[in-house]
């Protein structure tokens, strides 16, 4: 969910490791982050130019986190490669998504990434929650809607992370 | 605006004095929320929602409906428990039957209250990722693993089909198709100039190794011509052409029309073609000539069982004979390229006619 936190969470995330002694593998597939807390080890911002690739194409802001993970996603068998090489290294692989589920969950190439991530390595999906603003029972309820959608369209295991429980 | 009549519901719940400049509110989206804190903070305490109210009637709307929602907060955190009012209003009752499906999700739901910001919770977060992970294991990876044997099994059955498909084509080629066609012509013509044989070959393998490989009724159209031109140019040789191709036309219409033929579109033209450039090699080829399976074939050769040769071939059939043949097919397959044509435009009831009388 898009503002709940999912890269300051992946930054904790990150640190945690770190402080368990397991340094983690991160990757960034969110092309529309301006600064990241962390350093991750692949970046999708390396490989596609997020703004060029809205002027090239004409797209608003949605559009081209679409088609920039459109275009990584015509190169992520390298990722799944790298991925499988370090496997034996590593005990997390972390992936920071777009937050946006009809960006990431509901298109074909969020699909691709998550099916062949899946398919290569032990794959479970964590699904942050804003805690605070789910007080509302509607909003609760539309985003255990949107978890249940998730988890039923991947069936990958699944964990909600209600995040910003602190406040 | 079935989410607006709610709201206004929680207003009149409230008793809300400033209503209706709420009701101008023209935010669907936002209207919705500020129903849903209203509703629940209405249900906790009417003291939060009554200031939210005042709010509204003195500021913005838009300003009211986000106090709305913190208003609603603060009055459902004071009563500390979700308290949703009995009423009729949709988005309850959407929030109601939404909640009774999602029951069976919540029933395994795995879940862990953290905090990104002071590091709240994590090692509980770890664990239940070490929990997914083994279910990944115990769940996912069979099926995938399952899948992945059901698409391998199948490429391999498909695989396995095209293969076999392939062996019976070849094998019902040889028996019906170019290969007997083309063992007939090697018989019918192994008493004649090798040179004449290494010909008809040749164009028969190149007719059949058009766009239809070993089921064109191409390849088929063409041997049997040149097949029918033999025999009768065997059985009797100083026949007129127009008598071969009678004979070469008759012949040639089947092999078109039947069903594991391709359709005639291609075949006469082809056919023509292949025929004239038999023609072509007769006249150019060297008089040895080398046979498909790298026999060589002589003038006389004899290696052939007499029973595979043609009944009354004479050995010394000259050369001229042989082109005479050819433009004969040639002929033939013109005039059945005609025929096709004719048949394409008549109706289907005619075409039947025609086949008919052809057969007869």
């Amino acid at each position: 969910m898009a503002g709940s936190g999912k890269t300051t969470l992946l930054q904790r995330l990150h640190s945690h490791s770190h402080a368990a002694g397991s340094p983690p593998y991160v990757i960034n597939l969110d092309p529309a982050v301006q600064h990241l807390p962390y350093v991750p080890n692949i970046d999708i911002r390396d490989t596609v130019n997020y703004r060029d690739v809205m002027k090239q194409y004409g797209l608003g802001p949605n559009g081209g986190i679409m088609t920039s993970l459109n275009l990584f996603a015509t190169r992520f068998d390298k990722v799944l490669d790298i991925v499988e090489k370090r496997a034996g290294e590593v005990r997390h692989v972390f992936v920071d998504t777009p937050g946006q589920i009809e960006v990431f969950t509901w298109s074909a190439s969020g699909n691709i990434i998550t099916e062949t991530l899946a398919g290569t390595v032990p794959t479970v999906l964590l699904y942050v929650v804003d805690t605070p603003r789910c007080a509302s029972p509607v909003t609760f309820m539309s985003n255990m809607m949107y978890a249940c959608s998730i988890l039923y369209k991947t069936r990958l295991p699944f964990v909600i992370a209600f995040n910003k429980a602190d406040a | 605006m079935r989410d607006f009549d709610s709201f206004q519901q929680a207003l009149d719940d409230a008793q809300d004095p400033h209503g209706a400049a709420r009701r101008r509110a023209a935010d669907a989206l936002q209207a919705q929320e500020v129903a849903a804190a209203g509703l629940a903070g209405s249900g906790a305490e009417s003291r939060p929602e009554r200031e939210s109210e005042s709010g509204a009637g003195a500021g913005a709307e838009a300003e009211a409906g986000v106090k709305g929602v913190i208003a609603g907060v603060e009055g459902r955190a004071a009563a500390s428990k979700v308290e949703v009012p009995a009423d009729d209003g949709y988005i309850l009752q959407l929030t109601r039957s939404m909640s009774l499906v999602l029951d069976e999700f919540y029933q395994g739901l795995r879940y862990a209250g953290v905090s990104a910001l002071t590091g709240q919770g994590m090692n509980e977060l770890f664990e239940k990722i070490s929990e997914a992970g083994q279910e990944y294991y115990d769940d996912y990876y069979p099926e995938i693993e399952a899948t992945k044997r059901r698409r391998a099994e199948e490429e391999a059955r498909r695989v396995q089909e095209g293969v076999d498909r392939l062996h019976a084509d070849a094998k019902g080629g040889k028996s019906t198709g170019v290969g007997e066609a083309a063992a007939q012509t090697t018989a019918a013509s192994n008493g004649l100039v090798g040179a004449a044989t290494a010909a008809t070959h040749s164009a028969v393998a190149a007719a059949a190794s058009g766009p239809g490989a070993p089921r064109s009724s191409l390849g088929r159209g063409v041997a049997m011509g040149i097949d029918s031109t033999h025999g009768d140019g065997g059985a009797s040789g100083g026949k007129p052409a127009a008598a071969t191709a009678g004979r070469v036309s008759s012949a040639s219409p089947p092999p078109a029309v039947t069903s594991e033929c391709r359709p005639p579109v291609i075949t006469p033209a082809d056919a023509l073609a292949a025929a004239q450039s038999q023609e072509q090699r007769m006249q150019s080829a060297p008089r040895i000539g080398v046979m498909a399976n790298g026999r060589r074939l002589e003038p006389s050769d004899h290696s052939v069982p007499s029973s595979k040769r043609g009944e009354s071939r004479s050995e010394s059939e000259s050369e001229s004979m042989q082109l005479a043949k050819a433009r004969a097919a040639a002929v033939a397959a013109k005039q059945w390229m005609d025929a096709e044509e004719n048949e394409r435009v008549r109706s289907k009831r005619e075409a039947v006619m025609l086949s008919g009388t052809a057969d007869s």
